[in-house]
């Protein structure tokens, strides 16, 4: 199955999935990186059903990471992702004294990033839930949108939660 | 390194002069700590009173900090009963804002990262410009 070929040639799940499955035989144990960027989200029981299928079996184990991740990315996919990582962490760490939008978001690595485009978006989304500052400006920008009521304004917290909200409404996975 | 390492590292003058970290990390900026607002970021498209112009400039922040009841002043000494605040500025856009203690001391929450307490002019260089208006309120 392409799904199990794909996770075994490229340790997508830290260990091989079929290494797994032959030491515990009739029990899948699924050990999921939640650092791992091969994977957007997906719920926990549409994961189950995938690895059940795959291995013919009848019971899955999750045991650590984040149960809403999880479906394979094409290579496309996957190139955006790990692109994504690169040039958001060296944007934070560039970033993290500056206090102004011209500083932050005028920056080339950001404006890499929002030039990234709709892809991204549940990546950006997924970060909004540990909320920080950084990725307010590059949803607004990539989408048109600013689902943030004026009273919440600058709250980051409540910012948040409005672009969640949002992301949910739009039907993505987060 | 350390979190005062990494500091003395981006602003050389912290080597010279007193400085001591006194917060963690969080959601607010200099902006707001000038005004004691520990919660909200205060910049267009976040959190900006309509009644002052958006914009970047050093001139729009006076035109800010003029609405919340500051004036300009000449001066950096303490002074009773008036709060003073410190405007950084580099080719004409705003880049930072500290403000004065009531022990002549300055507070600046820098970026995301954390609150400092420093010497007046400790912040001034490569990253932040230099400090081109003082203002101060009355308390």
């Amino acid at each position: 199955m392409k799904f199990t070929e794909q996770m075994t040639d490229r340790r997508m799940l830290g260990t091989s999935i079929k290494k797994q499955a032959s030491q515990c035989k009739t029990r899948h144990t699924l050990i999921i990186d939640s650092d791992e960027p091969d994977y957007l989200c997906m719920s926990e029981n549409k994961v189950k059903e995938i690895i059940s299928n795959a291995f013919a079996d009848n019971s899955t184990t999750l045991l650590r990471g984040t149960p809403e991740l999880l479906r394979p990315l094409d290579r496309l996919e996957r190139d955006y992702v790990k692109r994504y990582n690169e040039l958001s962490e060296k944007w934070k760490d560039e970033i993290c004294h500056f206090s102004t939008n011209v500083d932050m978001f005028f920056h080339p690595k950001y404006q890499q990033i929002i030039g990234m485009g709709p892809k991204i978006i549940p990546l950006l989304l997924n970060e909004l839930k540990n909320p920080s500052v950084h990725w307010f400006w590059a949803l607004n920008s990539i989408t048109g949108e600013d689902p943030v009521p004026q009273e919440k304004k600058g709250d980051i917290s409540e910012m948040a939660k409005s672009w969640l909200k949002w992301g949910e409404k739009k039907g993505y996975d987060i | 390194m350390t979190s005062e390492d990494r500091l003395k590292r981006i602003f050389p003058r912290l080597h010279s002069g007193y400085f001591k970290i006194t917060s963690e990390p969080d959601n607010y900026n200099c902006v707001a700590w000038a005004v004691q607002d520990v919660k909200k970021w205060w910049q267009p498209l976040f959190y900006w009173p309509k009644e002052v112009p958006e914009g970047y400039s050093i001139d729009n922040y006076i035109a800010l900090y003029e609405y919340l009841g500051f004036e300009r002043c000449d001066n950096s000494s303490l002074e009773e009963g008036y709060e003073k605040i410190s405007l950084y500025a580099k080719n004409g856009f705003f880049k930072h804002v500290s403000r004065q203690l009531k022990d002549g001391y300055w507070t600046s929450k820098l970026g995301e990262k954390e609150d400092i307490k420093h010497s007046y002019d400790s912040l001034t260089g490569d990253m932040y410009g230099g400090i081109v208006v003082l203002m101060k309120k009355r308390i």
